[in-house]
């Protein structure tokens, strides 16, 4: 996106370490310093709420202590796209890997007194409940937000731009608005190739890899079913209007076909899979190297 | 995101993609639920068991970034993971030779008849065979999927490299 003469106290884009990836932010008409610092509070608050890895996070509240809790109303977006994710994946995705972790020794607060017994990822309706205010907890249970977090996150610093034209990529997860940009998509086991080219304007593009820590610090993919096609897809991309959008969906294609997320909205997908076949959207926005 | 044209071991990412996926479990199975059956030590083997040929599409050693020495042979971890599903399992044998990797096979235990099923079920996809090509060759404003030298894989290295000095 070219940069047009900016004041000095502008930045055309910035880059920084947040929420255990990368990001790099441009906006076209500039960053000025207070949306530069409301961007750095927005991960910070997302991240006291979501982290469970933070012992003063919401998550960490709940994974302590049932009960009922208020969200806000984008906190909110978040659990209710869980829960429809949680459906159309007839579990594959599920936040409640968290809790499977935490029993397993894997959360650093809990390393000190595994179980000896690893609980199974409960389902859904045995530990949450949404309510038109938030969430009740109905019994302890660690909540994982890995397979949409990152575009959760991604949405909330783009609803910082309001009507400016802007380009965000958390770690290869990128929403635009503005001049339509072509985004290649990284051959997922050769660093520094492509397999093709998708265009987009106005949308996110997510992508999903099985060595992908999916949330920086927050997230190992855990359950991978291998009887599902874990083993054989090796990457997936979902394109969609918002990023938590664009990243649930590229996370529940490494478990069920595409035809079963129709009811998650209006998507376009690539999969690709270790035999270097591909299966992707039929639109002429995409452009594979074959 | 840094993008170089490193030529990368074909397998060595494969390893580290499925080792990434398992690692975290390999490490909390190991450290913390002792009965379990996962196993994830390595064992050395006789490197003439190795007989996989080398990917022809990179070249076919990569050094282990580190100055400490590692002992040649073939070494052989099993991942264990909870699915909703049960326990799932991955093997991994890494080749080192002269202190590079030097080969790399991935074992599932999935059955495979599921993941064609899979495939069967698509119905408005288009199906084509990929070849990468070179970032700097390709005209893009970002990029986007996973990087393979993030923290993930070089956490799966390290762990690697532990066992192989052990």
């Amino acid at each position: 996106m070219p940069s047009k003469s900016l004041s000095p106290t502008l930045k055309p884009s910035i880059e920084f370490e947040a929420l255990g990836t990368h990001w790099f932010i441009e906006a076209e008409s500039g960053i000025t310093p207070r949306q530069e610092r409301l961007i750095h509070t927005t991960l910070g608050i997302i991240d006291r709420t979501w982290s469970r890895f933070r012992d003063d996070s919401l998550v960490a509240t709940m994974s302590r202590r049932v009960g009922e809790y208020p969200l806000s109303v984008t906190d909110r977006g978040l659990m209710q796209w869980y829960h429809l994710l949680y459906k159309a994946t007839e579990g594959y995705i599920n936040p409640l890997v968290g809790q499977t972790l935490a029993d397993a020794g894997y959360d650093a607060s809990y390393r000190l007194a595994p179980k000896t017994t690893i609980a199974t990822t409960p389902s859904w309706d045995e530990v949450i409940k949404l309510t038109a205010t938030g969430i009740t907890i109905t019994q302890p249970g660690i909540i994982d937000v890995g397979a949409a977090g990152k575009g959760f996150a991604i949405d909330a610093i783009a609803d910082l731009f309001k009507t400016q034209s802007y380009t965000i990529d958390a770690g290869g997860d990128i929403r635009i608005k503005g001049t339509p940009q072509t985004i290649g998509l990284e051959h997922p086991l050769h660093r520094g190739e492509l397999i093709g080219t998708i265009t987009i304007k106005d949308k996110s593009i997510c992508g999903s890899a099985g060595n992908r820590r999916q949330w920086g610090d927050w997230h190992h993919i855990i359950n991978p079913r291998t009887s599902r096609p874990v083993e054989n897809v090796i990457a997936t991309w979902a394109v969609a209007d918002t990023a938590m959008h664009a990243d649930g969906i590229a996370s529940a294609l490494f478990f069920v076909p595409p035809e079963q997320l129709t009811q998650l909205g209006d998507f376009a997908y690539v999969i690709m899979y270790e035999n270097g076949k591909v299966y992707h959207t039929n639109t002429q926005d995409i452009r594979l190297f074959t | 995101m840094p993008l170089q044209n490193q030529p990368k071991l074909i397998g060595l990412v494969v390893v580290a993609l499925l080792v990434a996926a398992g690692t975290g479990t390999v490490i909390w199975m190991n450290r913390n639920d002792a009965s379990s059956n996962a196993s994830s030590g390595n064992t050395p083997t006789d490197t003439s068991a190795l007989t996989q040929s080398s990917p022809t599409t990179a070249p076919s050693s990569t050094p282990v970034p580190s100055t400490a020495t590692y002992k040649d042979g073939t070494y052989s971890a099993d991942g264990t993971y909870r699915s909703p599903g049960g326990n799932e399992k991955i093997g991994v044998t890494l080749t080192i030779a002269s202190g590079t990797i030097s080969d790399v096979s991935i074992k599932t235990y999935g059955s495979g008849s599921d993941a064609e099923e899979y495939q069967a079920q698509f119905k408005d996809g288009i199906s084509a065979v990929v070849v990468g090509k070179k970032v700097n060759d390709v005209s893009v404003s970002r990029v986007s999927g996973s990087s393979l030298t993030s923290t993930g894989f070089n956490n799966a290295l390290e762990i690697i490299k532990s066992d192989a000095q052990a």
